[in-house]
């Protein structure tokens, strides 16, 4: 039985991995430290969970609220917030300008991994809590979306890389919170609040979202100092 | 930037944004919040007392919830007007249980200005703390005053009272039972007394022994006579044995203490009922129109009806008022069902209520067309 949820939750996963780990042709990504964020962003996930719990306990922002302002605060504030946070934290922690961090795509892998750590965390909960019917709608809708707001805000993280100056640089990781906070946010108000045509919506949202972040993607990956024409003629010979 | 400035940024950041999140949307009213599903359940006329062993969050609920009112129809027993957790203090006295509670970082159930997050908070910590003094002191107590009770001072007895009472909140009976008679042994206060029997007569009535019942309930009537709550206490053990003339009697004297409180006039309308002075119980209840009651009176009122047809099957006048209540309440099919019950079946029935029984009945079929 454990077995089972483990494949079935962790089976998309590897797939996601597998596909941005070959988006990047000229390098190969370490691995070995991709393991440590997904652990980590695993375990802090217990962390997001509580605070949730906590907040949505303690204050008057949470899911069944009658208000609706209450249920959209819940959903901005708390859940945002917390799992956007939790997402960077540790990128930041574990790989951000280490040796082995050399490019701005380094960043996009290693947040899509936290955040498919983070929603192997939720698939599991689910599972167990609701039963295998979650897996399928979570892979093709949660999985993507919380890879799609961990891979915004990687790209803002590789421009922090990029930039020269300090203010520059913390302003870029908060921006890219920011907005990956945004759009968790609009993907969690589709399938809270929105009833009609909720798929649909979401889908769109989805595909529109993420043209836009692989067009992001392919910036980070042209600067690449593993691209040919980047070489050096030192480098080569 | 070096990395860990960044991470220091933003842990300082989220422990911020936590902070100003919880103060600024705390919930001050999050406890009635999540017993607001109790509140929908007794709406709908489920009844939560009727749920087996109580959690933790059960009993928390019944300190808040828990009226007799609520209780299913045959279960509830008692109806005095003062509910059994909230003893009938004098002033001195409640501010004296205020300041003994509040040793033990409690509350002080009288306090008007208490907001229910603060009495939550201090339920927990109250029921900590006698958990607490139960283990360490209050066992030791109870095997001290076994042999010389004079040690323990009258204000200690309150003690006594309190853990009494909250023993019957747990339905444990047998334990409360022992604890009030401990306290009873080192009380000198007629009216704490007057309490300590009264929650005995409470506990024997809840075991169904109804003459045992009667002898605490008589003990503390004693102590304290004009107690109106202990008035009807007493009327309604005399209801239940069946004595619907010493029912009267004492709902009559609960009813000259306050006659504003609707519960002693509907207990002298079913007395007169059931003595079968059906007139005299039909001005009682003609006072429904001009009362303002609150929904659950009316379903308790009902109750008590329900409970004289259960005592009497073949007494079809019952019917009657029972039809009128709802009436009352604008629950016109019921009413109807009723009437028409009363009509058929009575045919010895006073003409004045076979006529306003078919007056009304006409008036709800012409309401239908």
């Amino acid at each position: 039985m454990i077995f089972d949820i483990l494949v079935l939750s962790s089976g998309p996963i590897f797939l996601i991995v597998w596909f941005f780990y070959h988006l990047h042709t000229w390098k190969r990504i370490n691995l070995s430290k991709s393991v440590n964020v997904f652990l980590f962003t695993f375990f802090l996930g217990f962390v997001a969970l509580v605070i949730e719990t906590q907040i949505s306990k303690y204050t008057v922002l949470y899911l069944d609220a009658e208000e609706l302002l209450n249920k959209i605060g819940f959903l901005f504030f708390a859940v945002s917030f917390t799992e956007e946070i939790i997402k960077i934290l540790p990128v930041l922690i574990f790989v951000y300008k280490k040796d082995f961090f050399e490019e701005p795509y380094d960043a996009i892998f290693y947040t899509i991994i936290a955040g498919a750590s983070l929603s192997f965390f939720e698939n599991n909960l689910y599972i167990w809590s609701e039963g295998f019917g979650v897996v399928i709608p979570r892979t093709f809708l949660a999985l993507p979306a919380h890879t799609l707001t961990a891979a915004f805000s990687g790209y803002f993280i590789g421009l922090a890389f990029l930039s020269k100056s300090k203010k520059t640089e913390i302003i870029y990781i908060f921006v890219g919170l920011f907005i990956a906070m945004l759009l968790h946010f609009v993907y969690n108000l589709i399938f809270t609040i929105i009833e009609t045509n909720q798929l649909l919506i979401g889908i769109i949202f989805l595909v529109v979202f993420w043209g836009i972040a692989l067009k992001l993607m392919k910036k980070h990956i042209k600067l690449s100092p593993y691209k040919p024409h980047n070489l050096y003629f030192s480098d080569i010979f | 930037m070096s990395r860990r400035k960044i991470i220091f940024i933003l842990g300082i950041t989220s422990i911020v944004y936590y902070g100003i999140i919880i103060t600024v949307f705390y919930d001050h009213n999050r406890w009635a919040r999540e017993f607001s599903y109790i509140q929908k359940m007794m709406e709908q006329g489920q009844f939560v007392f009727s749920m087996e062993r109580p959690s933790f969050w059960k009993k928390t609920l019944d300190f808040f919830f828990n009226d007799y009112r609520y209780r299913p129809r045959y279960q509830q027993k008692n109806r005095g007007g003062t509910p059994w957790w909230k003893p009938n203090f004098t002033t001195e006295q409640k501010k004296k249980i205020a300041k003994f509670l509040n040793k033990f970082g409690g509350f002080s159930p009288w306090d008007k200005n208490l907001d229910i997050k603060h009495l939550s908070d201090s339920i927990n910590s109250f029921y900590a703390k006698i958990r607490e003094r139960e283990n360490e002191e209050f066992s030791k107590w109870l095997k001290a005053t076994a042999g010389q009770s004079g040690k323990l001072t009258a204000e200690k007895s309150i003690f006594f009272l309190i853990a009494g009472i909250e023993a019957m909140r747990y339905k444990e009976y047998k334990r409360a039972k022992e604890i009030l008679l401990k306290g009873i042994e080192i009380c000198n206060d007629r009216e704490l007394l007057a309490n300590f029997y009264q929650n005995l007569g409470l506990i024997a009535h809840e075991q169904n022994n109804l003459d045992e019942a009667e002898f605490y309930f008589k003990k503390s009537l004693r102590l304290q006579p004009k107690n109106q709550g202990f008035n009807i206490n007493l009327g309604w053990n005399y209801f239940l044995k069946r004595d619907f003339k010493k029912s009267l009697k004492y709902n009559k004297i609960a009813y000259e203490i306050d006659t504003t409180y609707w519960i002693p006039r509907y207990n002298i309308a079913i007395s007169y009922l059931a003595l079968k002075e059906y007139n005299k119980a039909f001005e009682y209840y003609k006072g429904l129109s001009e009362d303002k009651l609150e929904e659950n009176a009316f379903f308790y009122i009902l109750e008590d009806l329900f409970t004289l047809k259960h005592f009497e099957p073949d007494n079809m006048n019952i019917d009657f008022y029972i039809g009128y209540i709802y009436l009352n309440k604008k629950m016109f099919s019921q009413a109807r069902v009723y009437f028409e019950r009363f009509l058929n079946a009575s045919s010895n029935a006073p003409k004045q209520l076979r006529e306003i029984a078919t007056y009304y009945l006409n008036k709800i079929k012409e309401n239908n067309k």
